[in-house]
């Protein structure tokens, strides 16, 4: 459990009854599994922080409301583990397409111009929020793995 | 349906109508435009006070969702757009699934976190703003809010669904991600086929009602192929069923449930030609908004009017 220190405690309490992955629809079309998933972060297996599978959660919560154990929530692990992945040099591929939208949403207070209007304040008090909270900061993180994982 | 959403549907049951009520916006209006208009139209023509504001800013749902923000940040984003709301309502009210569960997860990360919430405090006093608490801002998805109309709504439409067939698709962020919080069943909901009835038309059940539309957030960008794959096993439980409509009561769903019609003839031969509406565009029709000019069909991809051909047409002024 150590090496996994930031995903959430609550993955040991994972019976590894399979339920989520019988109603999960990545598991459908893919071999994308949650419960192998979750074993192998209980088994303290680190390679699940460079294997591609752990993007395909598609945070549809099906396997929160199927979970016999309360407050088991498999998709906020799987974002937990993303989240260590991308700190690691991991998943640019798959956070890129995103970027430009989080740059929209600090110029014009949305994720295209002009949806609907927003007045300057607010967008200076996102920027403000964006600055203290660490959002701009992990923006231009990201910026640079995607940057860096193009070359 | 368990004594935590019949206590949430008795709650809505009982709110109180003759109180302003902050119309949240979201990015999918830009896809869909008539979703907006016809909500707005709805709350008029029943008595309805909304109010909006050019302070708000988008929800952020998706950076979380994809890692491209903190949950601090993410936390202190809705925290501001309550604190505007606030200064109006107490109750916020959403089109979009995606909007609708942020601002629940924000909710979830204060009450869990005492340390986020402590900096998210700390960050919202530096604009002179502060913590907004879930029994001071309650969040509504707006299909549930329609269906406190539903009587209301009744009463002013011009025409009604004429025994039309429509399938439900609620949503998986509102069905799942935060059950506690809503009127439906996470595993059966179905406010909205009772509306459908007491609006005229016939319900259609399908397997598939509770499947993901195939979003996944933006997985139709990181995973196009099994993305369109659920969409398509969806899609092909709901025509099972024979529908003359699809209707939604979230825009994101909207909006992949229309485009994916395109890529499943592209990508499998498969047309499905069934039109995807939202729940609020569908009673723009029932009230006599004209399908162009104020509900924006052709910004549909998938077109409405095998839809509209079917309803009576309306009474002449
Ligand atoms: S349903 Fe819950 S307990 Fe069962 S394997 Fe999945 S996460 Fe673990
Ligand atoms: S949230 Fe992820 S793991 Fe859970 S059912 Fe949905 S796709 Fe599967």
């Amino acid at each position: 459990m150590t090496k996994f220190k930031l995903v959430s405690a609550d993955v040991i309490k994972c019976l590894s009854c399979g339920r989520c992955t019988g109603y999960c629809p990545a598991s459908r079309v893919s071999d994308y599994n949650i419960r192998h998933i979750l074993n192998r972060v209980l088994d303290g297996d680190t390679s699940v922080l460079t294997d591609s599978l752990i993007w395909l959660c598609f945070i549809c919560g099906t396997c929160i409301v199927k979970c016999p154990q309360e407050g088991l929530w498999p998709p906020k692990i799987i974002q937990n583990l993303r989240e260590y992945a991308l700190n690691k040099g991991h998943g640019a591929w798959a956070v890129a397409h995103l970027i430009p939208a989080v740059d929209n949403f600090f110029k014009y207070g949305a994720v295209l111009k002009g949806i609907f209007p927003v007045s300057p304040k607010a967008i200076e008090e996102i920027n403000k929020l964006g600055e203290l909270t660490g959002m701009k900061a992990i923006l231009e993180k990201r910026k640079k793995l995607v940057e860096e994982s193009k070359e | 349906m368990s004594s935590i959403q019949k206590n949430n549907l008795e709650k809505l049951e009982k709110l109180d109508l003759n109180q302003p009520f902050f119309n949240f916006r979201g990015c999918t209006e830009a896809v869909y435009p008539g979703t907006q208009y016809a909500f707005r139209k709805i709350c008029a023509l029943t008595g309805i006070k909304l109010v909006e504001s050019n302070d708000q800013t988008c929800c952020s749902g998706h950076f979380l969702l994809f890692n491209l923000t903190t949950s601090m940040g993410a936390t202190a984003i809705e925290q501001r757009n309550l604190n505007i709301a606030k200064r109006y309502s107490n109750w916020m009210i959403t089109l979009c699934n995606g909007c609708f569960s942020s601002f629940m997860l924000g909710y979830d990360f204060l009450q869990r976190d005492p340390e986020l919430r402590e900096k998210v405090k700390a960050a919202m006093q530096t604009i002179g703003m502060e913590l907004v608490s879930s029994k001071e801002v309650y969040i509504l998805q707006a299909g549930e809010f329609m269906y406190r109309l539903r009587h209301f709504i009744k009463n002013v439409i011009k025409r009604d669904l004429n025994r039309s067939r429509i399938a439900v698709q609620y949503g998986c962020h509102y069905l799942n991600a935060h059950p506690d919080n809503i009127i439906s069943d996470p595993e059966n909901p179905h406010f909205v086929e009772e509306m459908i009835q007491i609006l005229g038309g016939v319900p259609v059940e399908y397997q598939e009602k509770t499947l993901c539309c195939g979003s996944g957030v933006t997985q139709r960008k990181v995973h196009p192929n099994a993305s369109l794959m659920i969409g398509y096993e969806k899609m092909k439980s709901i025509r099972a069923n024979n529908p003359d409509l699809i209707v939604t009561i979230c825009t994101y769903c909207e909006m992949e449930m229309d485009n994916n019609q395109l890529e499943f003839a592209i990508e499998y031969s498969d047309d499905f030609h069934i039109p995807v509406l939202h729940l609020a565009e569908l009673i723009g029709l029932l009230i006599g908004l004209d399908p162009e000019k104020e509900l924006h069909m052709s910004s549909h991809k998938t077109s409405v009017q095998s839809f509209i051909d079917k309803l009576k047409p309306l009474p002449k002024e």
